[in-house]
């Protein structure tokens, strides 16, 4: 049986190799789109979490909604201690964040000041490479660090004395002048105009909350199973005290945008695969047009009809396979290339890169999600196809096509 | 003893309003062993008639027994199963399955039948002598002239040990050489090993070598001749 679909497959060579020729293409183009979309997006969004949220983050409930000291928590909660456990979970991160009114001269402006803890931070940020005049923290460090764009708006330098005022804990005043000691380029401009940094120990002293944290970002080791482990912490602490977001919550805009562009992307594929899909259909018409008298024959001798139409499958599938198998084939060491020698950008968009803080790379993407997710596409295009012979095989007229 | 009984056999075509009777009433019983030409001119009912007795084609009205199966009642899928069990089939032309070698072709119901493949290949060497193919086994079909395909269709319809063999116009697109080695081919299976055959035709002299010849005129049986 098997033989005989194989065979089938080589009676019209031409027409066998143009339909997995176009299944090829589809796969072939649609794995190097998706490697180089999902590859942009990735660096992107890493680049921006990474200097701001993180992909999870762990809160006192309703922290988000109000930002406020009330629902601050203890750094030493044994909830922490529970999701530092959690398989995946590479760290946690403890920051204060809160807002204080920033004024230097006759300039004002309301800022983002974050408490940080400078080595910790550090490893997860590398905002010491994101500093473009003076230093990153010490250890024991006193001073601020400012982003790029709110500096320029102060018309500070490096080693001026900002003054910051805000409100404490449990409605302690917070005031404090404080000296800069670095300045710093974020990728996002909405974030490069509004930063203060400030060393996590500094910032509880500022705002009287000794041991507190406002919020956990919980470091993980792979993006991609930021759900998964989102659904375990969320499983393994008390949800009634706490909150556990993910960028998607906390970062609405960007995530809209996300799925936006995601969206252009999907009907991009959708487009390609409904032309492939109507190749393959008119493939396997005039497969089954031509072959009706011999399909009768077939069906007269003995052969069940359901046996005749796993025939015609299996030839359908094995021309898809064929375009599955060398698409994945092609674009594999190209998307393996390009993943570890990102291309480099110029021009125009170079500088927008630049602008947001990040090289500019054009990455992509190598995971198996998208690669194996052509294979379930063309799968499904083959099933779909099939209702075709499956429709004309059960309905097939011996008489009149054994008489032709 | 009878292994075709057919009553009150009709089939009746319905065409764009046109109503076609092709078959009209026909009674007959067929024994073991007969050797059956079925005439008449075109559009009498031959095809009709010979698709309705290998359950190709079911009928207006009657009904027909085979072995005291009434092959009119079975589902679609057990009629699929009961030819390939009981009926050989030879058709007019283009029978053989164009990927497959010769002995692949005749191997074909056997191996629907999930026949090891030891006994597969016995009985389609044993079957491609008897039509005198041994030395075109491994040869497709279009490689085979067509009355050597037509010699390969009988030696199919003979693998699964049929109880008989229909054949429409066997010889139809054959020079007159080849269709009488068919039919001697056919009438030697006859005689030696009593193998029931049921063929139609125009030609007289394929006519001539027949025992039994029943003659369809609009449908119905005209004449029924036994000679010898
Ligand atoms: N599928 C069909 N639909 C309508 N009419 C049909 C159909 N098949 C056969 N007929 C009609 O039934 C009658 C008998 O046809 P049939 O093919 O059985 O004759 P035949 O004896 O085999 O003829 P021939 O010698 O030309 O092969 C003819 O009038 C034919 O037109
Ligand atoms: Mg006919």
């Amino acid at each position: 049986m098997l033989i005989l679909a194989w065979r089938n497959l080589w009676r019209n060579k031409r027409r066998t190799l143009i339909t997995a020729a176009s299944v090829f293409f589809a796969v072939f183009f649609a794995i190097l789109l998706r490697g180089f979309h999902a590859g942009t997006w990735s660096y992107l969004i890493d680049s921006v979490l990474h200097s701001y949220t993180g992909y999870i983050q762990v809160h006192t409930k309703d922290f988000w909604e109000n930002k406020s000291f009330d629902y601050s928590m203890a750094a030493d909660n044994p909830a922490l201690e529970k999701i530092k456990g959690i398989k995946g979970v590479k760290g946690l991160i403890p920051r204060i964040e809160s807002f204080s009114l920033a004024s230097y001269g006759d300039k004002t402006k309301g800022v983002i000041t974050v408490g940080i803890d400078p080595m910790i931070e550090n490893n997860f940020s590398a905002l010491d490479k994101k500093i473009v005049r003076g230093r990153y923290f010490h250890e024991k460090d006193t001073g601020i660090i400012l982003s790029e764009r709110l500096a320029n708006f102060l018309k500070v330098k490096v080693n001026d004395s900002l003054v910051l005022l805000s409100q404490g804990y449990q409605g302690a005043s917070a005031n404090g002048v404080f000296r800069i000691i670095g300045i710093v380029k974020l990728p996002a401009p909405e974030f490069d105009n509004q930063m203060v940094y400030m060393p996590l120990s500094a910032a509880q002293e500022f705002y009287s909350m000794q041991s507190r944290l406002t919020s956990v970002i919980v470091d993980i080791d792979n993006p991609q199973k930021m759900d998964k482990i989102t659904k375990h912490i969320a499983k393994s602490i008390d949800t009634k005290s706490f909150e556990v977001m993910t960028w998607e919550d906390m970062l609405v805009e960007l995530y809209q945008q996300y799925v936006s562009d995601e969206g252009g992307g999907v009907i991009m594929l959708v487009l390609l695969y409904i032309i492939v899909g109507f190749g393959v259909f008119g493939t396997v018409l005039m497969m089954i047009s031509e072959r009706r008298h011999e399909y009768a024959i077939m069906i007269a001798l003995g052969m069940q009809r359901s046996s005749l139409l796993k025939l015609v499958g299996t030839e359908l599938f094995y021309i898809c396979f064929i375009g599955v198998l060398f698409g994945t084939a092609f674009s594999l060491p190209i998307i393996t290339y390009f993943h570890f020698h990102p291309l480099q950008i110029s021009g125009n968009l170079a500088d927008v890169y630049a602008a947001f803080g990040m090289e500019p790379l054009l990455p992509v993407a190598w995971r198996t999600d998208y690669i194996i997710q052509q294979a379930i596409n063309v799968t499904g295009i083959v099933a779909i196809v099939l209702l075709y012979p499956i429709y004309s095989v059960y309905k097939l007229d011996l008489t009149k096509a054994i008489r032709r | 003893m009878k292994i075709i009984e057919i009553t009150n056999l009709t089939k009746v075509y319905s065409e764009n309003g046109n109503e076609v009777v092709a078959v009209n009433n026909v009674n007959l019983d067929f024994e073991q062993g007969e050797f059956t030409a079925v005439v008449g001119p075109s559009g009498s009912g031959k095809t009709t008639f010979l698709n309705m007795v290998g359950g190709i084609d079911n009928p207006t009205e009657g009904q027909i027994l085979v072995d005291k199966v009434n092959i009119c009642s079975l589902k679609s899928s057990e009629l699929i199963d009961f030819r390939m069990n009981n009926i050989g089939f030879v058709f007019q032309a283009y029978n053989l399955i164009p990927v497959l070698t010769a002995k692949e072709n005749v191997e074909f119901i056997m191996f629907l039948q999930n026949k090891p493949k030891a006994e597969r290949a016995k009985r389609s060497a044993e079957l491609l002598n008897a039509v005198g193919l041994s030395d075109r086994m491994n040869s497709r079909p279009s490689k085979l002239s067509g009355g050597q395909q037509q010699r390969v269709a009988v030696a199919r319809a003979l693998a699964s040990r049929p109880k008989f063999i229909l054949a429409d116009e066997p010889t139809a697109n054959l020079d007159s050489k080849s269709a009488e080695t068919l039919l001697d081919i056919m009438e030697k299976l006859n005689r030696e090993e009593n193998i029931t055959f049921i063929f139609s035709t125009h030609d007289p002299r394929v006519v001539n070598k027949a025992r039994r010849v029943i003659t369809l005129v609009d449908g119905q049986v005209a004449k029924d001749e036994r000679n010898n």
